[in-house]
């Protein structure tokens, strides 16, 4: 990592001209790590002057080497927003050049830079009037789940109780994230803050679970029998370009019009630098 | 939402997947030339005269510059390239770009 913190500490406190959010890069410093599952972990950033997001929204990251080589990646911001505070929750891809650091490496007191928030498209505040109280439907395809659990994260914190489901698709048990916070959330629908929760296993089903293997179906995307008017619903899907298409598609044959649908893709788009 | 260069496949979900995302992958760098967030921008393409958000449109990122298409008719509608000279913005194959007011921070 390169060392600016002089010249980034000047540029920062000339408060007046604070630059479009999204165009300005800022010193991060790791300062607390929770493994989600066997290849992913949320890193926590202490961010000073991070101002705050949207649920759904992402941030750039950016690697610098010794050398001035540097790649950027985009992380789904993983925590309602928190002053100072910044969190991503990033899956391991083995051959990766990025991942692999920030999932098996980086430690505690190293630095990198963040710019963001970036996005208000795939975004969903509870209480957001132009969702009023309509049943609000998300659709995760392995770790798409990021900014969705942020969303319940954020609706729970603000002890709203718009009909909310997730329906979260994964190869196997082993591949399950946030599994015992989404077990909570789900344990008792009549507790503030709950959800739905439906696990559609791809390929590996643990023991007990009801649902056979396969992709995600029509009626794994079945509204709960209490939601009044389901086609309203608010639908957030994300996941891989594939995911996204395949779950896009059993929207339309459900009947869901296109505008209530809003949808995010993650895949191999690294930009280096 | 992940991704990294150099993995052939996304980390789940089945279908396979290219490096074809969408604009919200790409927001980080118009947000840099752009006065307010993109990805909600209401973008009519040149080629159909179809409607979508910044957002939803096909994009392909990580070769020298970001491509941005139609996702009706896969024409291309915006691209921005940083090149040594500078950035290049072309928006010539989109006829409007419209800015709602933003409610929240973006």
């Amino acid at each position: 990592m390169t060392d600016t913190n002089a010249t980034e500490g000047q540029a920062d406190s000339s408060a007046e001209e604070t630059p479009p959010a999204g165009n300005h890069w800022r010193k991060a410093t790791l300062i607390g790590v929770h493994p989600q599952s066997w290849h992913s972990r949320t890193l926590v950033l202490d961010v000073p002057g991070w101002a705050g997001h949207l649920p759904g929204q992402h941030v750039d990251v950016r690697l610098t080497a010794a050398d001035g080589y540097s790649a950027q990646r985009s992380y789904s911001l993983a925590e309602p927003a928190t002053p100072d505070r910044v969190a991503v929750t990033v899956d391991l891809l083995p051959h990766g050049e990025v991942s692999p650091y920030l999932v098996e490496s980086m430690e505690l007191g190293d630095e990198l830079d963040v710019r963001g928030p970036i996005g208000g498209w795939f975004v969903w505040e509870p209480g957001d009037p132009s969702i009023g109280d309509g049943p609000v439907l998300l659709i995760a395809g392995g770790s798409g789940v990021v900014p969705l659990v942020t969303m319940l994260r954020a609706r729970k914190r603000a002890v709203d109780s718009t009909p909310t489901m997730l329906v979260y698709s994964l190869r196997g048990p082993r591949d399950l994230m946030y599994g015992p916070e989404l077990e909570e959330m789900s344990a008792d629908l009549s507790a503030p803050g709950s959800a739905e929760v439906r696990l559609v296993y791809t390929r590996k089903v643990p023991g007990g679970h009801p649902r056979p293997a396969s992709h995600l179906t029509v009626e794994d995307i079945k509204p709960p029998s209490a939601w009044p008017e389901p086609l309203a619903a608010r639908v957030y899907v994300c996941g891989s370009s594939g995911f996204v298409d395949h779950a896009a598609g059993l929207l339309h044959k459900a009947g869901y019009p296109d505008d209530r649908i809003r949808t995010e893709r993650f895949g191999p788009t690294g930009v280096d630098r | 939402m992940t991704s990294d260069l150099s993995t052939p496949a996304a980390p789940d979900g089945g279908a396979e997947s290219g490096a074809v995302l969408d604009g919200n992958a790409a927001a980080g760098d118009f947000a840099g030339i752009l006065a307010s967030d993109p990805t909600t921008v209401t973008v009519r393409c040149g080629s159909c005269g179809s409607t979508q958000a910044f957002g939803q449109l096909s994009a392909c990122l990580g070769g020298p510059g970001t491509v941005l298409r139609c996702r009706q008719c896969e024409a291309m509608v915006a691209r921005v390239a940083k090149t040594p000279q500078g950035t290049w913005l072309d928006l010539s194959g989109s006829s409007s770009w419209l800015f709602l007011p933003a409610p929240g921070p973006a």
